[in-house]
């Protein structure tokens, strides 16, 4: 009996798929016009053959050079080319570039020990390691005692753990598949007690897999999360394992090449940052302007209300996770606010960092959420139970997600986790403050304007800043804004946790790390520079500024030039005569365009990519009066 | 289903295999005529014809074809009333 195997089914199906790939045919022949395409088809349900044929053209398809891009090593012991197109279209429908290495059949662990080999040539930016179940289970007799059993799963973790560690010297990002898990069942339920049966052994296996990527700094996909839910027979066929080796179907390989994309798209930050929910229907059943407060189904007593409710303590509990939730409805503004006094209502209107109610098209109440958060349109997803809605809202705005919302309010859940939108690489208590830190934000707005001047207001905010060179303690944070930082970022060059981490060693490399808190409370790191220590030329040393990036919830507070005086004092204290700043210009970092001049810096030339700015130590600026610091000695 | 659906429903998943609109699907076709039919593409017209006739294949069955017209016939087999 045949499964439906899984599906991409929280997007939209596409009403003529034909045409729409014909369409892309013809653009792709003229330039980026083509790519755009490509992205926009791949935002739909398709299935393992359309996805191929999306593929097919993508590769003779240029990406725009605004595109970020990453290079993947696909390693494994089975068969994995025809899990390449679905990984492909799925980094394509989160706007990331994907180029794919994949070794000779059966042949990874060599590559990797071998140097000059095709992988060491590839020089990966990520690696997935896609483990079959035989690949990780020693084959046991049954009567095998327990400690001899865990001492070879011991040694089968240790030998890919070592996998790991080479890889990871070389600066790449390393995903581990964890096995599926298909093994028939030997005895039936006896065999989780039975130390040495398959099934046993690859639960355990699963355990130590997760502890040591833990601790090993590596990322996990866990396929059997959904197939759990599905069946095992959604996500693999035994006739194609037996025949081809295929330990994933490949009608579930679009399905499980987005899944590999999200963790993909968080490695290089694209990844979704705001959740804006509809209202009626969406949060409760029922219209609050027509059914009023005691009308509308929320909460204990109704199925139904339970089911809108449970939607509620996802949605809260995202909130608490680092999600940013925000409102858009065509409302009367004082009944939606008002409408979250129920007693049963879970979110409270303080949980949303921005409120849009109002009778205007959803578009431009999106376009005042992504202003107010000062975030791009392309960190929202819309949450609508309108079908109309969502479809002006792909037509109109194609970067902002929007998942195909469910008829019933119980499947909500399923649908806005499946969708993998908020999927991240990491999680740091800076997240889980986000959500207050904004609420502190729209907080200090409101000073700035009861205050009666720029100085008194910054005067007013009574800010501390720590600063020092990146610690281990760091790592995750610091990667996470080198990643997803664009609008305050000088160069905007993208580092993997490994290489931050072999740059934070180099004694030629000065880090610096800022923290800010103010009368509002921490608001954790936010700021990165990256600085390089090279010969001028002239028998002296000079300071060049590789990466610079400062999180858009502290500008206008005159950090920058805390940052710049402290980072001046660095470089002279390593002998350092002048610091040259880059300045490389992409779609989204305007605003930065004049930050060197302004902190004055002199021209120093460039070329067509870049701008060149100079800084004699012999005066360097002082620092704002309104902001003390506290600086860390540099590590030398 | 009748032998004309079926052949109809091998060309629309040849065409879509091979991105190829003027491919047709007839009994004496086989692997060796298209020179993009390889195993992978092989696979994924065995794995769409499942989906599309909603049948499902056992490995010694697939052994045993030489072109599409025993393929054609075995889905036939698998869809009689």
């Amino acid at each position: 009996m045949k499964r439906t195997p899984l599906e991409l089914d929280w997007l939209p199906p596409h009403a003529d798929f034909e045409g729409a790939l014909s369409h892309a045919r013809i653009l792709s022949e003229t330039g980026a016009a083509g790519w755009h395409a490509l992205r926009a088809l791949s935002g739909h349900r398709l299935d393992f053959l359309q996805t191929t044929r999306i593929d097919r053209l993508l590769r003779q398809t240029p990406p725009p050079p605004e595109v970020p891009r990453l290079r993947l090593a696909l390693l494994g012991s089975f068969t994995l080319e025809h899990l390449v197109p679905g990984l492909r279209v799925g980094a394509l429908r989160r706007g990331l570039a994907l180029e794919v290495h994949v070794p000779p059949y059966g042949q990874w662990r060599q590559e990797i020990l071998t140097p000059g080999s095709g992988l060491a040539a590839f020089a990966p930016e990520a690696v997935l390691i896609c483990s079959a179940e035989s690949d990780l289970v020693p084959s046991l007799p049954l009567t095998t005692p327990e400690a001899e059993v865990e001492a070879a799963l011991d040694a089968a973790i240790a030998d890919l753990v070592q996998a790991w560690r080479r890889l990871r010297a070389t600066g790449t990002a390393v995903i581990q598949q964890l096995p599926i898990r298909a093994a028939a069942p030997l005895f039936g339920h006896f065999d989780r007690l039975v130390p040495a049966s398959p099934g046993a052994m690859a639960a355990e296996i699963e355990h130590r897999l997760i502890r040591a990527a833990r601790a090993e700094g590596v990322l996990i996909l866990d396929p059997m999360a959904a197939a759990r839910a599905e069946g095992i027979d959604a996500l693999q066929d035994r006739l194609m394992w037996l025949h081809a080796k295929q330990h994933v179907s490949p009608a579930a390989g679009p399905w499980f090449g987005d899944q590999a994309a999200r963790i993909l798209a968080g490695l290089r930050g694209l990844t979704r940052k705001v959740l804006v929910l509809d209202l009626d229907n969406t949060l409760w059943g029922g219209v609050i302007g027509d059914d009023g407060l005691d009308g509308i189904v929320i909460g204990e007593g109704s199925a139904r209300g339970e089911a809108f409710k449970a939607f509620q303590l996802y949605c809260k509990a995202l909130r608490e996770r680092g999600v940013l939730l925000a409102v858009s409805s065509k409302n009367d503004p004082a009944r939606a606010e008002a409408a979250f006094d129920h007693p049963e209502m879970v979110l409270r209107r303080a949980d949303f960092a921005a409120f849009v109610a109002n009778w205007t098209d959803k578009g431009q109440g999106l376009q005042r959420i992504a202003q107010e958060l000062n975030l791009g349109l392309d960190a929202l997803v819309f949450f609508d139970d309108n079908p109309a809605e969502r479809a002006l809202l792909r037509e109109q705005f194609p970067e902002v997600a929007v998942p195909e919302v469910p008829e019933q309010p119980e499947d909500y859940v399923r649908c806005l986790a499946a969708s993998g939108l908020f999927e991240t690489v990491a999680h740091t208590a800076d997240d889980a403050r986000r959500a207050e830190q904004y609420a502190a934000n729209a907080e200090r707005r409101r000073l700035e304007i009861v205050a009666p001047d720029m100085d008194s207001f910054l005067a007013g905010l009574d800010m501390e800043m720590r600063i020092g060179p990146v610690e281990r303690v760091d790592l995750v944070r610091v990667t996470q804004l080198i990643n997803k930082t664009n609008q305050f970022n000088l160069t905007t060059r993208r580092y993997t946790e490994a290489e931050v981490e072999a740059m934070i060693a180099d004694p030629d490399i000065l880090t610096f790390c800022v923290r800010l808190t103010d009368r509002f409370g921490d608001n954790g790191i936010v700021c990165v520079v990256l600085g390089r220590l090279r010969p001028d030329g002239e028998g002296g040393r000079l300071l060049e500024v590789d990466t610079w990036l400062m999180s858009c919830r502290v500008l206008g507070r005159r950090v920058e030039e805390a940052v710049a005086a402290v980072i001046a004092g660095a470089a002279r204290d390593a002998g350092a005569s002048t610091v040259v700043g880059c300045y490389r210009p992409t779609p989204k970092n305007g605003m930065v365009a004049d930050l060197f001049p302004r902190l004055g810096f002199h021209p120093a030339g460039g070329d067509g990519h870049s701008a060149l700015w100079r800084l004699d130590l012999a005066a360097p600026p002082p620092p704002p009066p309104h902001i003390r610091l506290s600086v860390n000695p540099v590590r030398q | 289903m009748t032998e004309p659906e079926i052949f109809d429903g091998l060309t629309a998943i040849l065409r879509q295999v091979f991105d190829d609109p003027g491919i047709v699907a007839t009994p004496d076709l086989s692997a060796r005529d298209v020179a993009e039919w390889d195993s992978f593409n092989h696979i994924n017209i065995v794995v769409a014809a499942e989906m599309r006739f909603g049948v499902s294949f056992k490995s010694s069955e697939l052994e045993e074809l030489r072109n599409v017209g025993d393929f054609a016939a075995l889905i036939q087999a698998k869809t009689l009333p």
